[in-house]
């Protein structure tokens, strides 16, 4: 026997791990994207890095305690409580694997409250295979509104309608009954307005116009519009957050490298000391520098009447909580 | 052989996640804190394992292989022991999946 892992190998069994983990402890949890995505047709077979995890908002903590636990390692924002500051997703590492685990409360472009999507999509799951252990994962229908909100909220708005070559695998996947469905499905996780245009794009009839959850569609647009603009990311956190939160948010915006995806956590934590110092300088700068361009930003918003978002979150990057 | 008779059928414990790709096998212990290393497992084992999957016994397993059956017995009778010891598999009618 030897110990060598390749990626692939490593999703299928760390997917294994992590449903084992939570259910043991009574926490539900659904895999989405990657190879549960691929089992289910929605996505053509390629290697994934990830295991992507939807945990029951309500028992985030606990997961993330859990994980922590056992000794596995916060990808970046080590002692964050990651939902207090409006991200939607914390990373971890298993020491020694390959694979990262991406434990998400939510999606963004899923605008209605996490606790109410994740109950439609438990309530409708199905049982997916992963290294021969069963798992949960959202019905084909549901998981094609994931996949898509996912793909869409890293394309800026204007380039929408190019959305619809990579999710046309998924949708032709789906049944003519699946696909009505996956229309219902985004219209009662609040994806509907987000994937209007995608819908249309595909040929479907999205319905009437969806009023609910018209102030975080204004936030999910306006962080499309600034797709990579770290500052305005934090700006809507900032929004977002309890004032009894702000102070981490602040110090996590300005003084955790940890977070700064110019290089990963593990080489933040091997840096020197002068290597960190100027990093966090850089990082103050820019972030100082961007606070004028992220409130003209908010104003402008504000003017189209956009209250503050509730927890409504967008990614500074190719992993969860770097800025 | 701990927990496994000498002569099979065997079954696959619950709490182990493993892969088969096209030449070996990868499995790794569901248990907590679950930071241990998966292990690969070279053809010859990963033919077992594959073997233990589908149900074989030792007889059955042995002839799996294109080789004097006396030859191959003592080895696949030692992994299989192996395997039992670390918790890996067990016998076929105490174990549930």
């Amino acid at each position: 026997m030897s110990a060598e892992l390749h990626i692939a190998e490593g999703s299928q069994l760390a997917h294994a791990i992590v449903a084992h983990a939570l259910s043991s402890h009574g926490i539900r949890a659904l895999f989405v994207k990657g190879p549960v995505a691929t089992s289910q047709g929605l996505r053509s077979d390629r290697i994934s890095n990830d295991v992507d995890v939807l945990c029951d908002p309500a028992r985030m903590k606990d997961a993330i305690e859990l994980f922590e636990s056992f000794g596995w390692t916060r990808y970046a924002g080590e002692d964050t409580d990651p939902m207090a500051i409006g991200m939607h997703a914390s990373t971890y590492c298993i020491p020694g694997w390959p694979n990262t685990i991406d434990l998400h409360a939510n999606f963004p472009g899923l605008l209605a409250p996490p606790s109410e999507s994740f109950a439609f999509l438990w309530e409708r799951r199905r049982v997916a295979r992963m290294a021969h252990h069963a798992l949960a994962a959202p019905a084909p229908a549901d998981h094609f509104v994931i996949i898509a909100v996912h793909h869409l909220r890293e394309l800026p708005e204007e380039f929408a309608h190019s959305a619809r070559l990579p999710l046309d695998l998924a949708w032709r996947s789906l049944s003519p009954h699946e696909q009505r469905d996956a229309v219902a499905a985004a219209r009662a996780l609040g994806a509907l307005e987000p994937l209007r245009a995608v819908f249309v794009d595909l040929g479907a009839d999205p319905g009437p116009y969806d009023e609910r959850f018209a102030a975080e569609a204004r936030t999910w647009q306006r962080s499309r519009r600034h797709l990579g603009d770290s500052s305005m990311v934090w700006l809507i956190r900032w929004q977002g957050a309890r004032w009894r939160d702000r102070p981490e948010l602040v110090a996590r915006a300005f003084w955790d490298i940890s977070m700064d995806s110019s290089r990963t956590p593990q080489e933040w934590a091997a840096a020197t000391r002068r290597e960190r110092a100027r990093g966090r300088l850089r990082r103050t700068r820019r972030g100082l520098a961007g606070i004028p361009r992220a409130l003209r930003g908010a104003r402008a918003a504000a003017r189209e009447g956009n209250p503050a978002p509730r927890h409504t979150d967008s990614d500074e990057g190719g992993h969860t909580g770097h800025a | 052989m701990e927990g496994a008779s000498e002569s099979g059928p065997w079954r696959i414990d619950a709490h182990v996640a493993w892969v088969d790709t096209e030449d070996h096998v990868v499995l790794v212990s569901l248990a907590a804190p679950y930071t241990a290393l998966p292990w690969r497992l070279d053809a010859t084992g990963s033919l077992v394992w594959i073997g233990l999957a589908q149900g074989l016994g030792l007889e059955e397993l042995v002839r799996l292989f294109d080789a004097a059956e006396d030859l191959v017995r003592p080895g696949i009778t030692t992994f299989v022991r192996e395997l039992s010891a670390q918790g890996l598999i067990g016998a076929a009618d105490r174990h549930e999946r």
